[in-house]
């Protein structure tokens, strides 16, 4: 039954993606209501968050309590240019991308020394490290009053703050980071990635720079972590500390946990059952983290790889094709030397 | 105002260690961290206000069983959360993830149950205070100091003296060899949770004490904290646990307020990357080599 | 001299105070089969991990190719023409068998980050070239067929087969294989026995150590013979036969 589904999705892949991208331009024109169009972006954002984050859990193996920091630092970026500058969007965009990827430049920094275990120990108490700098660095951060009344997306001479015109942003930059995981993940840097996840001195030994390609999934991972913080600080336009914390960072965690480790569609899955689900059943909001702990225990009681984990949708495509060709064609050459066994 | 902020990271170091000993305890025989110790600290004192309220005041009553229902959630953390994992040999990674989850799961119990807003914690230490030099000393701070000492005494004897203990350290060196042995591995491991989780318990109700109030926010931070501690001690030492704390408590007290309060949390996380960076064993710690 | 692509120069060892190997000499000249053997505990794949970079030797120096290869990363090693296979086979476990083989030929591919992003022509070559390249190695080693299969479906001897292809695939100079016939029934050593033959013939140099006896007598020119960390004899199979050190130390030992 699973795997029936499972290859049904496989064989009608383009099918649903191109749904699923028709689905998302429309749904702001499909929904006018301003609590589901909020709750369609708030989704994708967390969509690009899991994503940027999965690129380290789930690629590269390596579990991150810290990431919630990397959004932060993206947010405070934005916020501040934007505020004391008045820059446009795509200019908050980038600094955002550079502040945040040379924090994750720093955080990367440890592979030096340390991995695994005690690498998800640092980056625990960078998050909170950079959450008090925040809190306490008034000057630059507000402190505890944050930052208030942030401009909302200035381009082109204009400044564009209907709820429409963020859902689009933040749909644009959500394509944007899928479209990079996918060309990364079918590229010698996914290859690399992926054999550090399961064996990483085997790994150095068949010719990957480990310490390297570690840093640069940080800086990236961190970078779109940071963009993703830039949105979010022109979307609700009043940012403070309170929302980049460990549990934020948990947040993002349970959400690749749940819905597959190195899974696009997965990590998708997952952002937006959590994020929507506890929005949409009344009474379900305040047990919002409990859930979250419950579904951390289960997934790796039962789980541990998550639901789409390590589902390669394109792989089991390509051999159901192949196998069916096998058939039609009568045994056309495909290349087999099956003489061995 | 140097000795007083001494003596008062003394005391809060000495509940420190406590709980650190509970990370290295589990870290030893396990190797894993338990993150839900941080949240069993939590609930030590929440069961203890809990009871106190329930049973009329009757507070070394409500103590007791606190500190025992404490160690039993101790035990399910392990029970719940790791047993299987151990069974499916599931990479250490997932023994983290599942213990934060439980200690997601403990807190936001604790919110959901009794609420968020701060709660009055009886304040049963207090006989009173005197002064070194400029410094206060209140009577719940020497409890809090002697109560950590002796609990520390006693667990550090029966680690090295008694067959328990043997048997510990026996399931830490070599858990395949031990249970040829003989030893009852499972049991080993369910106690050690139970002594962290009665440890934790013990420090969270005297730090509930010394500051008369407890609330829904003191675990997150003390973990990180105590887990700090541990690490900066050496994980799986003992002795290492008690240096730990008590440099941790000090060092957060004597910083926080000379350099800022605001930063008085960040000086042990600091600590802690430090010391996973440059000398990842710790104070005590043994080296651990990876083989290839 | 030109020849010559190993030399292992007075390599010494040491952990904590114990010599794993003491003043290690050997070369090994471009096109033979080596072997090196010696009884469990003899230093012989530590041998093979400082060679490998794993390990930084604390005397000695190993030249690779007439360069100087002491302290280098394993990956740099891997690089200058020297892959390997491992004692306890280290195959990627949750990547396809298809993608083990690729992930041998990544250190001869370039494309950066950003021509990666950018999705530019050079980096789409060079990943169907790789992806061509392992899917040769597959059908050269009867695995193409399971490309698409996880390496854990495979038998022990295929997985052994699977390694060799992935350490092919960096295109190396000299293959270093670590007790390749180990728990292999007869058939499957047979059968390790031509590839390596084979591998011989298209101009592989090869570096094996091996338990079995048997195997190394048969398939190698020359032996060196390790013992407590100490090189107690070298030469051709049969000279090292007759060596009575070597018969003391090793076969007087064993079993059989």
């Amino acid at each position: 039954m699973i795997k029936k589904t499972v290859e049904f999705i496989a064989l009608k892949q383009r099918f649903i993606i191109a749904a699923a991208v028709i689905f998302a331009l429309l749904y702001p024109l499909l929904f006018s209501d301003l609590f589901i169009l909020r709750m369609g972006t708030l989704c994708l954002m967390y969509i690009m968050l899991a994503l940027g984050i999965n690129l380290i859990m789930g690629y590269m193996g390596q579990m991150t309590f810290g990431h919630a920091a990397f959004w932060g630092i993206g947010a405070y970026t934005a916020a501040i240019l934007s505020g004391r500058f008045g820059t446009n969007f795509i200019v908050d965009i980038i600094a955002a991308a550079l502040v945040a990827g040379a924090f994750g430049f720093l955080l990367g920094l440890p592979v030096l020394k340390v991995k695994g275990y005690y690498l998800t120990i640092v980056t625990l108490g960078f998050g909170e490290i950079v959450r008090l700098v925040e809190l306490n660095a008034s000057g630059l951060t507000g402190g505890a009053l944050g930052i208030r009344g942030i401009s909302g997306i200035r381009l082109f001479a204009q400044e564009f703050t209907s709820p429409r015109a963020f859902y689009y942003a933040i749909l644009i930059l959500v394509v944007l980071t899928t479209v990079i995981l996918m060309r990364i993940n079918n590229s010698r840097y996914g290859l690399a990635l992926k054999s550090i996840r399961d064996d990483d001195s085997a790994a150095e030994v068949m010719g990957v720079n480990v310490v390297r390609n570690k840093i640069m999934t940080f800086v990236i991972s961190a970078m779109i972590a940071g963009v993703a913080g830039a949105f979010f600080a022109h979307y609700i336009s009043y940012i403070d500390s309170t929302s980049f914390t460990t549990q934020a960072s948990q947040e993002m965690c349970v959400m690749v946990i749940l819905g597959g480790l190195g899974s696009i569609p997965g990590t998708m899955l997952g952002a937006s059952v959590l994020t929507l689900v506890p929005e949409f059943i009344r009474g379900l909001a305040e047990y919002r983290m409990l859930i979250y702990g419950v579904i951390m225990v289960v997934m790796m009681l039962v789980r541990p790889q998550g639901l789409l984990g390590y589902t390669d949708f394109g792989l089991i495509r390509t051999r159901l094709l192949e196998e069916r060709g096998k058939k039609k064609g009568g045994g056309e050459n495909n290349g087999t030397t099956g003489t061995e066994g | 105002m140097f000795l007083q902020q001494l003596l008062n990271g003394i005391a809060l170091g000495s509940t420190y260690a406590l709980v650190a000993i509970g990370y290295s305890l589990v870290f030893g025989v396990l190797r894993i961290i338990n993150f839900a110790n941080g949240s069993l600290y939590m609930l030590g004192a929440y069961l203890v206000f809990v009871l106190y309220s329930a049973m009329n005041g009757q507070l070394v009553l409500a103590i007791l069983f606190a500190l025992l229902a404490t160690a039993a959630a101790g035990f399910l953390v392990d029970f719940v959360g790791l047993r299987k994992l151990r069974r499916d040999n599931a990479p250490r990674m997932s023994g983290l993830i599942s213990t934060m989850g439980i200690a997601t799961i403990i807190e936001n119990v604790i919110q959901i149950w009794i609420g968020t807003e701060t709660k009055q914690f009886p304040d049963f230490l207090n006989f009173g205070s005197f002064q070194i030099g400029s410094a206060i000393v209140t009577s719940t701070q020497i409890c809090i100091f002697f109560i950590s000492l002796f609990l520390m005494a006693a667990f550090s004897l029966l680690v090295y003296k008694t067959k328990i203990g043997k048997a510990m350290r026996a399931v830490s060196q070599n858990m395949t060899t031990a249970r040829l042995m003989g030893i009852n591995v499972k049991l080993v491991i369910s106690g050690t949770f139970m002594v962290s989780g009665f440890l934790a318990a013990v420090a969270g109700t005297m730090v509930g004490a010394y500051y008369r109030a407890i609330d829904t926010l003191m675990s997150s931070s003390v973990g990180m904290k105590t887990f700090a501690a541990a690490v900066l001690g050496g994980v799986g030492s003992l002795p290492g646990a008690m240096v730990g704390g008590l440099l941790v408590g000090v060092a957060e007290s004597i910083g926080g307020s000379y350099i800022s309060s605001g930063y008085r949390d960040a000086i042990a996380f600091a600590i802690l990357i430090l010391v996973l960076l440059i000398k990842p064993s710790g104070i005590f710690g043994k080296k651990i080599v990876e083989k290839m | 001299m030109e020849q010559q692509v190993l030399k292992v120069d007075h390599i010494t060892q040491q952990f904590g105070g114990l010599s794993a190997l003491k003043d290690i000499n050997m070369e090994l000249n471009r096109g033979e089969i080596v072997g090196v053997i010696g009884p469990n505990g003899a230093g012989k794949t530590t041998l093979f991990n400082v060679i490998t970079g794993v390990y930084k030797p604390t005397k000695g120096m190993v030249f690779i190719d007439g360069k100087n290869g002491t302290g280098k990363k394993p990956f740099e090693i891997t690089k200058m023409g020297f892959a390997r296979t491992f004692q306890n086979i280290r195959l990627f476990p949750r990547m396809t068998i298809l993608e083990n083989v690729m992930m041998g030929a990544y250190c001869r591919t370039s494309a950066n980050v950003f021509q990666i992003i950018a999705d530019t022509p050079k980096k789409k070559k060079e990943h169907i070239r790789i992806r061509e390249r392992a899917l040769e190695l597959l059908k050269m080693m009867g695995l193409y067929e399971y490309r698409y299969e996880l390496p854990t479906s495979l038998p022990y001897g295929e997985q052994r087969r699977l390694e060799i292809a992935r350490a092919l695939a960096t295109e190396p100079m000299v293959l270093l294989l670590d007790e390749p016939a180990a728990g292999m029934n007869d058939q499957e050593t047979e059968d390790l026995r031509k590839i390596i033959l084979m591998l011989k013939q298209e101009g592989y140099t090869i570096l094996l150590i091996e338990h079995d006896m048997k195997f190394v007598m048969n398939i190698c020119e020359r032996i060196y013979v390790l013992d407590h960390g100490e090189l107690i004899a070298q030469g051709k199979p049969e000279e090292v036969n007759s060596d009575p050190k070597v018969i003391e130390a090793y076969l007087g030992k064993d079993e059989d």
